[in-house]
């Protein structure tokens, strides 16, 4: 019965230390980089979403190119899509009440992929955004945009400012990130000066978008 | 006399607080570095010459500070046209990561189980951005400097004119700046 007793503890004790010493950590991939600093003015004028809502949901990471299925070609990264409710449409175009937001980096049942350039969101959480539509050679036909900046592009609503609506009469809302503070009554004059100055900045970008992609050819091979 | 004590030590505290702060403005994120240095990196085959000799020269300007061997450009390249993979390698590629993205950037990969060193670094150059010497583009050599500082460990510094710095403006010139040799030299 002793002798019974042991071995049944021994094996017990195996299996849990087999159990433990089997499971997986997951792959962690780190991403750092190099950002351009963006002035209020580039983040306004390459926006063409500016919104301020509320996070509603965080939706499961999907690889970019899972086994490569789009070809060799095309990176394999791991995104997030984060659906954002608008509470108001600031500046653009916006037909649905909700926005979806990818960021780079995100986490499945194996992988973990940190990126600082991109910010976190917490579900619930209210923010002001400056969105743009994907222009990297990842962007699909859904309907989604990417952050104008990075993490640039992304404020969150000051802490002493939690009741932004009162009898239907907008209170003044700061937002704030890592290096700024903006408030959306200064922004709107903002983004009219801007607009006015620049009308034809988005024709002008894509101009000189196709002329940089023939420098670089020159620079990195095609 | 007790209370004077006291304040003496409060503030001996904070002024060590102080000044370790001042002196590491540098971030370590792998304080074991790249696991097996020197590193080698390996450019794409159809950068121009002048990108294989920003490469080049990037390579150089840390193991010059560093006083030895820590990363050197690969005479060997390859001929991926997508972001690198995982593959052992370190590679330097070229994609279209779009305007609303990192300049350059720097996939680090970490064996499962050690949080501590890098086995493989890829970087990616982000051709929708302006490269060159022109004051609205950004200089390659700069750039691939600071990607190099990843692969080598290091994180972004506090110090703006360090080439760690976490952002970069058009037209501007970096080379390895006296907290970025701190950084290093602190790892290897």
């Amino acid at each position: 019965m002793l002798k019974l007793s042991c071995v049944l503890a021994t094996a017990a004790i195996s299996t849990a230390f087999c159990f433990s010493g089997c499971t997986q950590e997951k792959e962690k991939i780190v991403i750092h980089g190099i950002m351009p600093e963006l002035t209020e003015s580039e983040l306004i004028l390459n926006s063409d979403l500016i919104i301020s809502g509320s996070v509603s949901e965080i939706l499961n990471s999907k690889w970019s190119n899972e086994n490569l299925e789009k070809g060799e070609n095309i990176p394999n990264i791991l995104q997030t899509d984060i659906i954002i409710d608008v509470d108001e449409v600031i500046e653009g175009d916006c037909i649905n009440n909700y926005v979806t937001v990818r960021i780079n980096k995100g986490e499945n049942e194996d992988t973990v992929v940190y990126s600082e350039g991109y910010p976190d969101f917490t579900e619930g959480e209210q923010v002001l955004l400056f969105l743009a539509r994907d222009d990297s050679g990842l962007a699909t036909d859904e309907d989604y945009y990417v952050l104008t900046g990075m993490k640039q592009g992304k404020y969150s609503l000051k802490e002493n400012n939690t009741d932004v609506y009162s009898n239907d009469v907008k209170a003044e809302a700061s937002y704030v990130n890592d290096k700024n503070t903006i408030d959306i009554d200064t922004l709107q004059s903002a983004i009219e000066k801007e607009n006015e100055a620049n009308p034809d900045y988005k024709t002008e970008k894509s101009i000189r978008q196709e002329e940089i992609k023939k420098e670089n050819e020159e620079l990195f091979g095609e | 006399m007790k209370k004077y004590n006291k304040k003496l030590v409060t503030i001996g505290i904070i002024s060590t607080c102080m000044i370790t702060n001042i002196a590491m403005a540098y971030n370590i994120k792998y304080s074991n570095g790249y696991n097996n240095i020197p590193a080698y990196v390996v450019g794409y085959s159809g950068f121009s010459n002048e990108t294989t000799q920003a490469i080049h020269n990037s390579c150089l300007a840390w193991n010059i500070v560093h006083d030895g061997d820590l990363v050197y450009r690969s005479t060997s390249t390859h001929s991926r046209t997508g972001t690198a993979v995982k593959n052992g390698v370190n590679e330097i590629t070229k994609y279209n990561l779009g305007t609303n993205s990192y300049i350059m950037v720097t996939g680090i990969y970490n064996p499962a189980f050690k949080l501590n060193d890098i086995s493989e670094a890829d970087i990616t150059i982000n051709i929708s951005y302006p490269f060159g010497s022109a004051s609205t583009s950004f200089d390659t050599q700069s750039a691939i400097t600071h990607e190099i500082g990843h692969l080598l460990g290091l994180g972004h510094s506090s110090v703006t004119a360090a080439c760690m710095y976490e952002t970069i403006d058009p037209g501007t010139i970096k080379g390895v700046h006296t907290d970025d040799i701190n950084g290093i030299n602190s790892i290897y």
